[in-house]
């Protein structure tokens, strides 16, 4: 998976025109832009500012105010961790220090290589698997902290084959 | 495809269940979002084809549907109308399953429910005992209906209620007194009757003349709580029914739904539902053939607790930060872009269209107290609960309101597991309390929760067990609050700040004894002094705590201890010579590698290089691994 | 009204009045952080919280945006209330202990040292204590939104997006006026000017102004210009029908109202970035409904008073058309006021027969006739059919359709509106000799942008005699063309004024705003200049560009003639619209009696004392200017500003009997 990050500034205003360029729906393009560019690239933000006529201190409060955001590139997976009650009372705090000390980052942080961005994040609205952790798309239920050095080593080839597939 | 009107509503229901009862059986599959997980989409897809490889296409159904809310034991499928369940299952077990349910007429006995107690097999879903004593109201199709088909959803009586309605020609005036006459309440945790809430909305939209809007509040936050995902997923059809009759009622020509964009799979099928909806004219210029227009849009939400909030959804709906204003004009007068706005969590919405159709007194015969004077006299009708935590039978639950505690956490969630202590359940989410065995016969109802120091909330309940701390259950929702506070007003920002700073420190045995009585200081501000409902419960969970549990506080901060063994720094991890069986499992997982121990050999634990990660006490089968 | 009981005192209010509002009307303090009178309430900092019962129900509310709907009782200082407002000092005190206003508010509640940590304590005694004034100011005062807040919780920041210094940022210097602790500082300006602080100085005068009295005074924010229809229209001034009549009861059709629902509020200004007035405004997702552009949603740009005067002009009252045509002005590059203009004129050439249908190719033009003047439009920018002819003006039209179709000249030249060849903008000027004067003498045609004096002539009757009105047009258009010269913008000097202008000496000059712009020079250049200073750099100028319009063949005094449209009454019509009004002016004061006249000669004999009127009028004015009476700069004015030394300029007035 290439992470270089070209800005299609075509693409971001397809993206605008989804949504009928209607400022009351900024938040959703900014997150179809974060879904494509797993960041808010400044230069689309101001795309989206000049189309919707929206001014930029309020579209970077919303970047800044919604977790869905991020103005740094985050990592090829999503590894979330539901801190949710359920979940925590089942050892999700384990589970979350255990990914933080295997992937070598902070909870919020990215690792170097962008593969991996760590997050601890509200309920996931599975708690009948708790503690559960979601790695991009897939959700991985009962998640314990011993369970945790197995869950990264399986992405860390899969990012691999996907890099190899690349080349 | 056809367009729904007045006239041939019931005959398309007909035809539905026609062709569903010709059919020798259908196997409804959950397809929610825990199901998913577990792979249930491959299973649907392999069950297929294993009824097509035994030439039983003409004779069974494979119907995907939404969260059959076992949860805990999903995949599951239930093989109707016989009522056959089935648990645990595999794309690889279809095959097997169609030929020996099916061809050898023999249950898959490896797949059924085993009761925990008894350890005898229950074939029939009806009678395991996590559903016995559940109603469903709001529930009613999961497991039952193809969320993805509106010609399902209608056999199954979707939009009856709004035929009445349209085809009464009823007044918005009688619509409303049959909704207060119900005694429905906001199932979103205010419990505010949602009869009168209408009347008001309707009143000021005559009043200032302004087409008011309908908002439904799909964003479902509270940690612990995934009722209103489930009925997404499971039946968006009831949810689009409540807002066309409550926009009938207030007389709105646009509708809102505000959903969490964590929530992908609700969000699919909401879309898809209302594709459907309006490709059948139930949603348009013309609802049902008649001259009402209504629409719905739906409005994706971005990670932000507060935005379930009505004030800061509405700021979210119009593209802004989600922050809240104050209250003290109500949305009803003035909400989405300043209209007279009404707005219902999706449980609400989903239960309007039953009323309408089976009647307010059937709704008001469920539940407790007398709602014939008024809809604050009592609470009818039931409630869906996630009931989770340190409980056997995880998983989402409808019950009627007025049963107790006891019986929902030992009844339907078959107690405590690994034979632990029930030590409290959360109720409320982070606004609600931590109620205490004590409290657990006390009928569950929007006053009587409240009496006793928590909330009905939108219904997350979560059992504890004894090895929960209750100050760090504290610390933890006041962290949760802090990070998802919106920053606004200062009692929120600055008080959730310092009660952080000294919960953290009571969990980490620096506590001092002046400390609770800051603790009920800060806590009662909060609720005098934050600008909205986030911040004027963000209390609750730290007054709660410190009323039922007073004395953990006081050994952590007087004893240095944690009674629970939760708080990493007051405890420490020894492994059990008694218990040991040397299986290496747990120096296998040790991050520091400070657990040393020979194959079949007692191991030991150098306390110098822990640092209490608990990845041992999670690893062992053997429960050797004890927390002091 | 309301009755509201606060502590003991017992008071009627309207209703929605904030807590805050009454209790100082009862002359009961209520500390505020966060609240000023010119924004609206936040309720962000809690400090104002008071206890109020309703019903029996006691209940805790900020009293700044508790509005009070119901009789109520308020303690300000109850148990309860206190409680609140010192741990929410107690909590500011704990994370900004040397913030002054914090330890005053503080000390003010009893509280000297708070009895818990906070972990982002901070001790600068001008750190940001987030109370949002800033990012209000910004946004709802000056309308700029630059500053915003980052983050969310306790990481809640004021920023510049991406915590920068913002392009949009024009160093208005709002927030930091506003910001109670000294936390926003201005950065010194990349031009280097003289005086920084100064210009901030004048340049916050404005700023305030604009915020404070603009919604009662112009309301040039909410409405832009666009708020003068419903005003012109009351006072007659309105052009209907190619300026024969000032007003109509069709105007209420067109009034603001009607355009403001359209517009976009609260957004930076699309005219000049970071003007406090924001009077540009933008009629958005508007449906244009013919043309090649017919279908398409788009943003039109205004529209403006002009060119919603322009629309009555031509006898249509429809917002919507009026919208529409300024969308395919811009589009096209033509002006909107000389379309609405010219077409007045194509109009009412129609109806007096010089035009018909054979001659539009085929059109229907008479007053009102909407869809046809769209046409013509089309049709000017297409380069086709008879909008090849009305796409050449009013001074060529004339021309043509005497020579082509026989028309009566000196009709067409009465009702042709134009001056130097610019059609008229649009206001009806038959009852201000000055404002006459204003547009004929006007250097670059019948604009009245040289000087609007209207109301100080015709409704304020301050400038009665010729040589007040002599001094009057020396010195607007000296003045207005000082803003040409600065590069800035004339509406902000006198459509908002100070409150109180009219007790200054000469209330129309707005003395306080023009020392303003003197600071505004000084602080620039760092030379001291007084207003008298000002009006020599345009005289310079002025006269410099009289006489190149005289070299060009244009400078002369037959050059400043007007048509009489706009002097007086042309036809019968308009005298009986009028009739009593100039029956009167007969009477008192031609020595005419109208009594048993006939309109005919009512009007011949107004005309003759108006039209002598108007040229004793530029007699005044040239005298005052130091020019001939041919309207020429003489050699000795030219001297004496210092612009006699231009190549061939000695000769071109000594050809021209401007020697002395």
């Amino acid at each position: 998976m290439s992470i270089a990050m070209e800005i299609d500034p075509q693409k971001i205003d397809a993206i605008i025109e989804r949504w009928d360029r209607d400022p009351s729906f900024v938040i959703e393009m900014m997150q179809d832009v974060q879904e494509a560019y797993r960041h808010l690239p400044r230069v689309a933000l101001a795309q989206v500012s000049r189309a919707t006529r929206t001014d930029m201190a309020r579209l970077y409060h919303i970047a800044t105010f919604y977790k869905a955001f991020s103005l740094e590139p985050r990592g090829v997976f999503s590894v979330q961790v539901c801190t949710g009650t359920a979940c925590h009372v089942r050892g999700a705090a384990r589970s979350l220090d255990g990914l933080a000390r295997e992937l070598g980052v902070a909870p919020g942080e990215t690792t170097e290589d962008l593969t991996f961005t760590l997050e601890g994040v509200r309920c996931l609205g599975c708690c009948s698997l708790a503690p559960v952790v979601a790695v991009g798309p897939d959700l991985h239920g009962d998640l314990d902290s011993s369970k945790v050095r197995g869950l990264v080593k399986k992405y860390r080839k899969r990012a691999e084959k996907m890099e190899g597939g690349n080349a | 495809m056809p367009k729904v009107t007045l006239e041939n509503l019931e005959k398309l229901a007909a035809d539905a269940e026609a062709a569903r009862a010709g059919m020798r059986a259908d196997l409804c599959v959950c397809v929610g979002t825990g199901c998913v997980s577990a792979g249930s989409v491959a299973l649907v897809d392999e069950l297929k084809r294993a009824v097509k490889d035994q030439g039983l296409d003409g004779e069974l159904k494979v119907t995907p549907t939404g969260c059959n809310g076992f949860c805990a034991h999903g995949p599951i499928a239930v093989i109707q109308p016989e009522g056959a369940f089935y648990e645990r299952l595999k794309a690889k077990d279809a095959p097997t399953l169609i030929q020996k349910h099916f061809v050898d007429s023999t249950p898959l006995e490896d797949h059924m429910y085993r009761d925990p107690e008894t350890r005898e097999l229950v074939p029939l879903e009806k009678d395991i005992r996590f559903f016995a004593k559940q109603q469903t109201i709001a529930l009613r199709n999961r497991g039952i209906v193809d969320p993805e088909d509106i010609a399902d959803a209608i056999g199954r009586g979707a939009y009856r209620g709004l035929r009445k309605v349209l085809a009464e020609d009823m007044a918005p005036e009688a619509l409303i007194q049959m909704l207060i006459r119900s005694g429905l309440r906001g199932r979103g945790g205010g419990g505010f009757p949602t009869g009168v809430k209408w009347q008001s909305c309707c009143a000021a939209a005559v009043e200032r003349s302004e087409t008011p809007y309908v908002v439904c509040n799909g964003d479902e936050g509270d940690p612990g709580a995934f009722m209103d995902r489930s009925i997404v997923e499971a039946d968006p059809h009831a949810v689009i029914e409540g807002m066309i009759i409550g926009a009938v009622a207030v007389g709105a020509s646009e509708g809102f739904v505000y959903l969490r964009k964590e929530y992908p799979l609700a969000l699919e099928r909401l879309y898809k539902a209302l594709d459907q909806a309006r490709a059948w004219g139930l949603l348009g210029d013309s609802v049902m053939g008649t001259d009402f227009a209504f629409d719905i849009i739906v409005h994706q939400g971005a990670g932000a607790f507060v935005c379930g909030e009505s004030t800061a959804l509405m700021a979210s709906m119009e593209g802004r930060a989600g922050e809240p204003r104050a209250k003290y004009v109500h949305s009803v007068e003035y909400g989405y872009r300043n209209r007279p706005t009404v707005l219902n969590n999706v449980e609400t919405w989903a239960v309007v269209g039953q009323i309408l159709d089976r009647g307010p007194e059937w709704f008001a015969s469920i539940g407790t107290g007398d709602v014939s004077e008024s809809p604050w006299g009592g609470s009818s009708g039931t409630k869906v609960f996630s009931l989770v935590g340190n409980v056997n039978n995880t998983g989402l639950v409808e019950v009627p309101m007025g049963i107790t505690l006891r019986e929902i956490v030992y009844d339907i969630g078959g107690g405590v597991p690994d034979g632990r202590a029930f030590k409290a359940v959360q109720t409320g989410g982070p606004s609600g309390g931590c109620l205490p065995e004590g409290s657990l016969d006390l009928p569950v109802d929007f006053d009587t929760l409240q009496k006793a120091g928590s909330m009905m909330g939108s219904g997350g309940l979560i059992v504890m067990d004894d090895r929960t701390c209750m100050v760090d259950v504290a610390r933890y929702f006041i962290e949760f609050l802090l990070d998802e506070s919106c920053g606004k007003c200062t009692p929120c920002r600055e008080g959730l700040t310092c009660l952080n700073e000294i919960l953290t420190r009571i969990t980490e045995g620096k506590g001092r004894d002046e400390d609770l009585g800051l603790l009920e200081d800060l806590g009662a501000v909060l609720k005098d002094g934050a600008l909205c409902g986030l911040g004027q419960t963000a209390g609750n969970p730290v007054l709660s705590t410190l009323h039922h549990f007073r004395s953990e506080y006081e050994a952590h901060i007087r004893d240095g201890k944690c009674p629970a063994g939760t708080c990493k720094a007051l405890i420490k991890y020894t492994i059990d010579p008694e218990t040991c069986t040397g299986c290496t499992l747990c120096a296998r997982v040790c991050p520091t590698e400070c657990i040393s121990g020979e194959k079949k050999q007692l191991h030991t634990i150098a306390q110098d290089e822990c640092i209490q990660c608990g990845t041992c006490l999670d690893a062992c089968k053997d429960d050797a691994v004890l927390v002091e | 009204m309301i009755q509201v009981t606060i502590d003991d005192k017992t008071l009627e209010v309207e209703a929605g009045t904030s807590i805050v509002d009454a209790a100082k009307s009862a002359g009961i303090f209520i500390p505020t952080l966060c609240h000023t009178d010119f924004l609206e309430p936040e309720g962000a900092c809690r400090v104002c919280s008071v206890e109020i019962e309703q019903n029996g129900r006691f209940q805790v509310v900020t009293a700044c945006n508790y509005p009070i709907r119901g009789e109520l009782t308020v303690k300000t200082a109850s148990e309860r209330a206190l409680a609140t407002r010192r741990t929410v000092l107690e909590m500011m005190l704990a994370r900004w202990p040397q913030v002054k206003v914090v330890r005053d508010l503080a000390k003010h509640l009893g509280i000297t040292e708070p009895r818990f940590a906070h972990p982002q304590k901070n001790e600068d005694p001008h750190a940001c204590i987030l109370c949002g004034l800033c990012v209000r100011t910004c946004r709802e005062g000056v309308w700029q939104n630059v500053l915003g807040f980052e983050g969310r919780g306790a990481s809640r920041r004021v920023v510049m997006p991406y915590d920068g210094v913002a392009p949009e940022c024009v160093g208005c210097g709002a927030c930091a006026f506003v910001c109670p602790t000294g936390a926003i500082q201005m950065m010194d300006d990349p031009n280097h000017p003289a005086d920084a602080a100064r210009i901030r100085r004048a340049g916050m005068v404005v700023t305030k102004e604009m915020v404070l009295l603009d919604d009662d005074q112009c309301k040039m924010r909410r409405a832009g210009t666009a708020h003068l229809v419903e005003i012109m229209n009351d006072y007659d001034l309105l052009p209907v029908n190619n300026y024969r009549f000032g007003s109509s009861d069709d105007a209420h059709k067109i009034s603001s109202p009607h355009f403001v629902k359209r517009f976009t509020q609260n957004i930076q200004d699309g005219c000049a970035l970071g003007c406090d007035m924001a009077c540009a405004k933008g009629s958005d997702d508007f449906e244009i409904t013919t043309g090649p552009d017919k279908g398409k949603r788009v943003c039109v740009d205004g529209p403006e008073y002009e060119t919603a005067g322009g629309t009555t002009n031509m006898g249509i009252f429809d917002p919507e058309w009026c919208i529409e045509m300024n969308y395919y002005c811009d589009h096209y590059g033509v002006d909107t006021i000389s379309y609405c203009t010219l077409m007045a004129f194509v109009m009412e050439c129609y109806e007096a027969g010089v035009l018909n249908k054979e001659r539009t190719g085929g059109l229907e033009l008479p007053f009102g006739a909407a869809d046809a003047a769209m046409e013509v439009l089309h049709q000017m920018a297409r380069g086709e059919g008879f909008g090849l002819v009305a796409g050449q003006g009013v001074r060529r039209m004339k021309k043509m359709f005497v020579a082509d179709y026989g028309a009566d000249p000196d009709f067409l030249n009465d009702i042709g509106m134009e001056s130097k060849g610019l059609e008229y903008s649009e206001y009806v000027t038959k009852e201000s000799l000055a404002q006459q004067g204003g547009y004929g003498i006007a250097l670059k045609g019948a604009q009245h942008d040289e000087a609007w004096l209207i109301f100080m002539d015709m409704v304020n009757k301050q400038i009665p005699s010729f040589a007040d009105k002599a001094e009057a047009l020396h010195y607007f258009p000296m003045w207005r063309t000082w803003f040409g010269l600065m590069g800035l913008c004339k509406l902000p000097w006198n459509d908002v004024e100070p409150t109180d202008n009219a007790e200054t000496d000469e209330p129309a000059k707005v003395p306080k705003h023009v020392a303003g712009y003197c600071d505004f020079v000084a602080g620039m250049t760092g030379q001291e200049v007084t207003p008298a200073d000002l009006i020599r750099m345009s005289e310079r100028v002025y006269n410099f560009q009289r006489i190149f319009n005289l070299k060009m063949g244009f400078g002369q005094r037959e050059h400043d003639r007007i048509p009489y449209r706009s002097a007086g009454p042309v036809t019968a019509t308009e005298y009986e619209s009028r009739a009593e009004r100039y029956d009167k002016q007969l009477a008192e004061e031609v020595d005419f009696d109208p009594a048993g006249k006939s309109t005919d000669e009512k009007c011949a004999a107004l005309r003759t004392w108006r039209e002598d009127r108007y040229e004793k009028l530029l007699d005044a004015v040239y005298e005052r200017r130091g020019w001939t009476a041919n309207g020429i700069p003489t050699l000795t004015t030219a001297k004496a500003l210092g612009i006699d030394k231009m190549d061939g300029l000695v000769d071109l007035l000594t050809a021209n009997g401007a020697a002395q």
